[in-house]
């Protein structure tokens, strides 16, 4: 999934303060689960907002919305009355949703209430942590299934620096060493010769370093 | 000015989340007589059903302060609901100081509750540590 | 015209002498004098300097600009050049413009993380990896084409090196990847500090065995230690470094004047078990800010060039 994290409450209440009326738009797929952006964080928002402005004793009106997905055109529409009600929109959806609400109604302002962080997963409650960099070239079949670009500070494609210790990363010791979970994994499988072999440089065209990257599925298309 | 602020001659307006384990069932109609405070007590099955969301919509229903009561640390009867609620209540101070709100205005209490004077002390305990606050930041900005 | 001159380490290398090199880290400032003065600390002690490419992610003078400054001493320098402030055109520009200027040895390095540099907050480039770089050099050199395939008018003929930590984990892997490095074309290996001996003789052995010390140049790295103070920093605070606690107990053993005077002798065992050890061509000293140690140390190991001239009868 997608996750994000709230922004500080002083960035998002400098940013909301010129609105008199303001919804809150909420998106109930990938920033729901990691406890970003769904129904509950947006009533959250709502109350922390409301509750900041009337000691500041400035009047603001604060309306509440979740929608299923915000990069959809057909749950953002749902909005549309909501958001011709208001002066502004705060998305807590990631950085595709605020834009794709953005791009839907071209005369608000729509701003982010989330910091997208990265593609991830929840290792255990409460935890989310880092998989994947969507570089548009899946190799995760040549390193056990780790991801070693996401994964490895110094996206190493041949093996692991010398600062692996004890499993930890070198970078950061709450991380684990994406190197010897490969090789831990390899080894396990009886694959660890595989890892003999050498990887060639990347293409990065297919990430985002060929600039914004589209896919067109023509079967799709009408 | 908030409207949730003591006002001469009126109970001050206070919230209370009680888990029914930790408080003993005698002294909820007492809550009423209680004449320092108005007290608007919520009854809750367990602590753990404590969410964010209640504790700020009592604020801004106008509660001067919130008081949640919990059975004692290990004696929860789902294992770690009270531990939940602690840690929920951790954040909503945070959140609220960073708002410059007054994270003080939220407490937690962890062990049963015999009598009604009790609950009062904990509510004068709360509010006093608001006007120290007060105190204090009218001292830092000079005045 | 075709630039002149071979590399004088793989030369020495290659006859089969003991080789004896040392790490110089290039100044935070532009000063050209104050790394002319501390490589003529090195002159006639080693067969070659590394300069380091902003070594630890500290923004110093470029290795490149250091190797030249060198260069014009009299001492030939091994240019070590990272792979997490470049990207591969960047690289491969870098490496022409270097052996333009005379520069014949290079170590292909991915770099120390940037979090742990004066600059945390830089982007870390991370285009290609270390093996990956040392294959593009050794490419170049083979078939006088750079990585896009061009054929180039004067193809750089590098002496090309890696670097290898025979103390990082997961252990079984050291030596597949130092095979890798070996595969990629590196032709001669510089090791991490050496205080672990039984570790680095048991790497050594695994290295053997694998048939690798026939393929590449092996120089042990050595680091006279200054201080108890310094050997715990190290060993606790420095990514990859393995300091036995019997090698710190033996520092904080003397009194804090002959801590220094220590630390050299520690030194000079390892190296009499480098000596020693077969599949071993040569030391790599990295006296961190510490260059005077390395005259001495190179003396008291009899390791001067005259010295090995002598012992070897040429």
């Amino acid at each position: 999934m997608i996750v994000a994290e709230q922004k500080p409450l002083a960035e998002i209440i400098e940013m909301v303060s010129p609105y008199g009326k303001l919804l809150i738009l909420g998106c109930g797929t990938c920033v729901k689960t990691c406890f970003a952006g769904g129904e509950e964080e947006v009533a959250i928002l709502a109350s922390l907002l409301r509750l900041a402005f009337k000691k500041k004793g400035i009047d603001i009106e604060i309306s509440e919305l979740t929608i299923e997905r915000q990069c959809e055109n057909e749950f953002i529409q749902e909005a549309s009355l909501a958001v011709s009600r208001n002066d502004a929109v705060l998305s807590l959806a990631c950085g595709a949703g605020v834009q794709d609400v953005a791009r839907r109604f071209t005369g608000k302002p729509v701003l982010p209430g989330l910091n997208t962080t990265f593609v991830g997963v929840m290792e255990s409650r409460g935890l989310f942590t880092e998989e994947c960099l969507c570089c548009g070239d899946c190799r995760l079949g040549l390193t056990g299934g780790v991801c070693v670009l996401a994964r490895c500070a110094k996206k190493l494609s041949n093996g692991p620096c010398g600062g692996s210790r004890n499993g930890k990363c070198e970078v950061n010791p709450d991380s684990d060493c994406a190197w010897q979970l490969v090789i831990d994994r390899m080894k396990n499988l009886g694959t660890l010769d595989k890892l003999r072999e050498y990887t060639p440089p990347r293409d990065w065209r297919s990430s985002n370093s060929g600039g914004p990257r589209k896919i067109l599925r023509e079967d799709m298309v009408i | 000015m908030p409207d949730n602020e003591a006002k001469p001659g009126y109970a001050r307006a206070v919230t209370l989340f009680y888990c029914i384990n930790a408080v003993k069932s005698s002294i909820f109609a007492k809550l009423e007589d209680v004449g320092e405070f108005e007290i608007n007590p919520v009854k809750i099955p367990c602590s753990s059903m404590i969410k964010e969301t209640f504790i700020l919509k009592a604020l801004e229903a106008g509660a001067e302060a919130v008081l949640i009561i919990t059975c004692p640390e290990d004696s929860c009867q789902f294992i770690d609901g009270n531990r939940r609620a602690n840690k929920r209540v951790e954040r909503v101070r945070q959140m609220l100081d960073e708002i410059g709100y007054g994270g003080w205005r939220v407490s937690i209490h962890n062990s049963r509750i015999e009598n009604e004077d009790e609950i009062c002390l904990l509510f004068r305990q709360a509010l006093g540590q608001g006007e120290n606050s007060f105190t204090a930041e009218s001292l830092l900005a000079g005045e | 015209m075709i630039p002149q001159g071979v590399s004088k380490l793989e030369k020495k290398l290659e006859s089969g002498r003991f080789a004896v090199t040392a790490e110089l880290g290039p100044p935070r400032g532009a000063d050209k004098d104050a790394i002319i003065t501390r490589a003529s600390l090195l002159k006639g002690c080693v067969d070659a300097v590394n300069v380091t490419d902003n070594q630890t992610a500290i923004v110093r003078m470029s290795s490149i600009a250091a190797c030249v400054h060198i260069l014009k001493t009299g001492l030939e320098p091994v240019m070590q050049m990272t792979t997490r402030d470049r990207n591969r055109i960047a690289l491969q520009s870098d490496l022409l413009g270097a052996y333009s200027l005379g520069i014949r040895n290079i170590l292909c390095l991915s770099g120390d993380h940037q979090v742990f540099g004066s600059q945390p907050d830089a982007l870390g480039v991370f285009d290609i990896d270390s093996i990956q770089f040392v294959r593009s050099v050794r490419d170049m050199k083979e078939t006088g084409r750079d990585m896009s395939g061009y054929e180039l008018a004067i193809a750089p003929d590098m002496f090309v090196g890696a670097a290898a930590n025979p103390f990082a984990d997961p252990f079984e892997y050291r030596i597949i990847r130092l095979a890798k490095k070996i595969e990629a074309g590196a032709r001669f290996i510089q090791t991490q500090c050496i205080f672990n001996t039984e570790r680095f003789r048991e790497w050594m052995r695994l290295a053997r065995e694998e048939g690798l010390t026939e393929k590449v140049f092996i120089l042990g790295g050595i680091t006279p230690l200054k201080s108890a103070g310094m050997a715990r920093y190290m060993a606790a605070k420095v990514a990859g470094m393995d300091i036995p606690e019997h090698i710190i107990r033996r520092m904080e053993g003397v009194p804090r004047v002959k801590a220094a005077d220590e630390g050299m002798k520690i030194a000079l065992e390892t190296i009499n078990e480098l000596l020693e050890c077969p599949g071993i061509s040569g030391i790599h000293i990295m006296a961190i800010e510490n260059e005077q140690a390395v005259g001495r140390l190179v003396e008291a190991a009899g390791l001067m060039p005259d010295a090995r001239a002598g012992q070897e009868g040429n």
